[in-house]
């Protein structure tokens, strides 16, 4: 025969939750799975945002580097007659092109940028000697214009002056939705001068 | 007492215990975010470095570039270096320089003689970057070289 204490301790240990207990963990559960879900989320995200943005600034940073390296060692072409100076770097919206001192056995080498647009995801590449190109920033540039700007120091309207060019270059970098994710926008507005051209064609 | 140790093996977790344990994963996390913070404020002050840099170097390429007899000697200050402003009024040159927001520019030209004759130009260009987030101490970026006579 069981006992009456015995009975009532026996239906404490086997009873069910109660829906107040039940809607209580399941409160407190949403709300820490829903906050850490949420802080992983935006970990993510960010941690995207920023690998996006590092890309973007290594991409742009080099393709910079490169073409004031190759202006600044840019020659001017012999089969140019010397009055036609302005000619010395050719320029389009898609395409940069210049001969540039290698150092090789004192070659020279025609060097070519070719932009690419691509409706806000624009690309550019650089070929050297005729060389299969080489992309630089692949599909993170959503504006750039390059044009070639000219003038004659100390030039009156009877005598020329002394030939002066540089390139006057406007780029946006980070263009590019990946994954829904932005990276930060990179603009860099600058002028490049081709200090051994300039020389030369004093 | 079998009893008692089978109920302790089989009860749940109670408030207190999660709390602890929710206290301690925060614990972790919140120096892993501070320093993914970090890396971010880094990134930020990378990409400042390289329009400060991209300016700096318009500036000295310019001088490099120009005639060595023509490159005034002197300070110019940032309200002198405009985009098309002449160096100064005994130089043809005129300044050729892109709009960069939150940047001071100072150029500072000196002669370096041998002889009674100025054989080198001492160039040096220093940005700073505008006080965005009102530090005592602005940053400050400077690049030099020396222009050379060649005759």
């Amino acid at each position: 025969m069981v006992s009456r204490e015995s009975e009532k301790r026996l239906y404490i240990r086997s009873r069910g939750f109660t829906l107040v207990e039940m809607l209580v963990v399941i409160a407190l559960a949403t709300t820490i799975i829903g906050g850490i879900t949420l802080l992983m989320t935006q970990f993510r995200r960010s941690f995207s945002k920023g690998e996006e943005t590092g890309v973007t600034l290594q991409e742009g940073g080099m393709f910079l580097a490169l073409l004031r390296n190759d202006l600044v060692n840019a020659v001017f072409d012999k089969r140019l007659s010397p009055d036609r100076w302005r000619e010395a770097i050719k320029i389009t919206p898609e395409r940069l092109a210049m001969t540039v001192y290698t150092g090789e056995s004192d070659q020279t080498t025609l060097v070519e940028y070719l932009y690419e647009p691509g409706s806000g995801k624009g690309s550019i590449s650089r070929s050297a000697g005729g060389s299969r190109p080489r992309t630089l920033v692949n599909g993170r540039i959503a504006s750039l214009s390059w044009e070639l700007a000219t003038e004659e120091i100390g030039g009156s309207p009877t005598a020329s002056g002394t030939p002066f060019l540089w390139i006057n270059l406007q780029a946006r970098f980070g263009g590019q939705d990946k994954a829904g994710v932005k990276g930060k926008e990179l603009v860099l507005s600058t002028k490049l001068f081709p200090a051994r051209l300039i020389r030369q064609l004093r | 007492m079998n009893n008692t140790a089978a109920h302790r093996k089989c009860r749940a977790l109670t408030l207190v215990e999660i709390l602890v344990a929710v206290g301690l994963m925060s614990a972790v996390m919140i120096p892993v975010m501070v320093s993914f913070g970090a890396g971010n404020r880094g990134l930020s002050m990378s990409s400042e470095e390289l329009t400060t840099h991209t300016a700096a170097i318009e500036l000295l390429e310019q001088i490099m570039a120009s005639p060595f007899d023509l490159v005034p000697t002197g300070v110019f200050r940032n309200e002198q270096i405009r985009d098309g402003q002449l160096m100064s009024s005994a130089t043809p040159l005129r300044f050729h320089i892109s709009s960069v927001p939150d940047i001071e520019r100072q150029l500072l030209v000196t002669n370096i003689e041998k002889d009674g004759r100025v054989r080198l130009k001492k160039v040096a260009v220093t940005i700073t970057l505008k006080d965005r987030d009102s530090k005592a101490q602005p940053r400050r970026f400077t690049v030099k070289s020396l222009l050379a006579r060649e005759n």
